[in-house]
């Protein structure tokens, strides 16, 4: 084999490992877009008749949003607020998100399941934009919906979807998030039947939360406060900018 | 390393960083594509605005299409056709997985037409490709569905994503199709 051969063998493997590396990971949405604080989401509190819970799923979908298992424990801070309201000036664009379980626009119906809409205006001048609205709206009507307090991990659960793992997802996406190739992250495109995974955040997800707003937590509550150097750490996205999470076990630092 | 190379690699690079997007639709099959359209058109768009509905609660924009050539069922020579989101006084909304539209291009469309007469696409993106032209000079239908659009099939799991072809296989195949269910074209 001959020099040049074995030098475009290199190349070839290292454009491979580049590619692989760029192809599973988080991905962002396109221009890069943050809220400036923590937005409050409106959940509908109508919910859902196929969830046989108290509310419909109501109070399922606010808690696994605004859980600490979820985008409000990836090291950001407390990126989202959910809480359960009226739905009924559901408005795109009006600063207000708003998470429906019907489409009040008349948006997503035939194949669509689900539609997602971020409002903004131009850019920041850093080349990432500001959201100020999104909303959610679904065409839940083809597919049958349960929670965890219906069936509690997977007891009971038959050929059911669970509205946490889902919504979390849907989520993501509003804080700015894309798809991933991790399968198992919240933000992977798919997700089987009595399979509410999705609604715990994993580490891709969080390492896309953090690209998006480490150092700048929207709800500015200092939750997303990082170590410095030689400060402890369980992983990178503990680590402030510039800095990664190194050692073993218990005595990972920042370095 | 060539430039060619380079240039590959670059375009590569490109390929795997294709913005995503955050919509959930069902696949469907050409059949129940042709089925559900009232025609099947190739034209080019000639205008495109946005606005807010007449409720105020949404974004829309509507693209007026110069049809060239109808593929199946029947259209007039001029179709206004609409769609969710846009830009109105600086503020964009954006409908991720739903069609847009640019002034010039040219474009394959499933249309669905309102009783409004305003057509709508059906399928969302799945029914709509640009055509692009390859350095051969032969017409390119290129899918307009992006890579992070979630495309479910109707039994579960993710669906075969439609791929882009030369127009002439897209013409023949819509045509056998609509053959096959006795649709006019």
């Amino acid at each position: 084999m001959t020099r040049t051969t074995i030098h475009r063998l290199l190349t070839l493997a290292l454009v491979a490992a580049v590619s692989v590396s760029l192809f599973y990971a988080f991905v962002l949405l396109s221009p890069p877009r943050t809220w400036d604080s923590a937005p409050t989401l409106i959940v509908d509190d109508q919910g859902l008749d196929t969830v046989t819970d108290n509310d419909g799923g109501v109070s399922a979908t606010v808690q696994a949003i605004n859980s600490n298992q979820a985008w409000n424990g990836a090291g950001s801070g407390t990126v989202v607020n959910a809480q359960a309201g009226s739905i009924a000036g559901y408005t795109l664009g009006d600063g207000q998100p708003m998470l429906a379980f019907s489409d009040p626009v008349n948006a997503c119906k035939g194949n669509c399941l689900a539609a997602t809409f971020t409002g903004f205006f131009s850019d920041r001048g850093d080349g990432t934009v500001r959201i100020d609205d999104a909303d959610i709206v679904t065409n839940l009507r083809r597919i049958d919906w349960t929670s965890q307090s219906e069936d509690p991990n997977g007891a009971g659960c038959n050929s059911e979807f669970y509205i946490e793992g889902v919504m979390v997802h849907e989520v993501g996406h509003l804080l700015g998030l894309g798809h991933t190739d991790v399968s198992g992250a919240t933000m992977f495109p798919s997700v089987s039947s009595c399979n509410n995974g999705p609604a715990t955040t994993e580490q891709d997800d969080e390492d896309g939360l953090n690209a998006l707003y480490s150092g700048n937590p929207p709800g500015g509550d200092g939750g997303g406060a990082c170590s410095e150097a030689s400060e402890p750490c369980k992983n990178n996205n503990d680590c402030c900018p510039g800095l990664s999470c190194t050692g073993r076990g218990n005595n990972k630092t920042c370095a | 390393m060539k430039s060619r190379n380079v240039v590959a690699c670059a375009a590569l690079a490109l390929v795997l960083a294709v913005p995503a997007t955050a919509s959930t639709f069902v696949a469907m099959s050409p059949g129940e594509m042709i089925q559900q359209s009232d025609a099947v058109v190739v034209g080019e768009v000639l205008q495109v605005e946005s606005f807010r509905d007449p409720s105020g609660r949404a974004v829309m924009t509507q693209a007026m299409i110069q049809v060239e050539e109808t593929l199946t069922g029947s259209s007039p020579t001029v179709v206004i056709v609409e769609t969710f989101g846009g830009t109105v006084d600086s503020y964009t909304v954006v409908a991720h997985g739903f069609p847009t539209f640019t002034v010039g291009e040219r474009v394959v469309l499933f249309l669905d037409e309102r009783e409004d007469g305003v057509a709508e696409v059906v399928g969302y993106r799945l029914g709509q490709y640009r055509l692009l032209t390859n350095r051969l000079g032969q017409q390119i239908a290129v899918p307009t569905l992006e890579g992070g659009v979630k495309l479910l099939r109707p039994e579960g799991g993710e669906a075969v994503r439609p791929q882009a072809v030369p127009l002439s296989t897209l013409k023949a195949m819509i045509q056998q199709e609509a053959r096959r269910l006795h649709r006019d074209f």
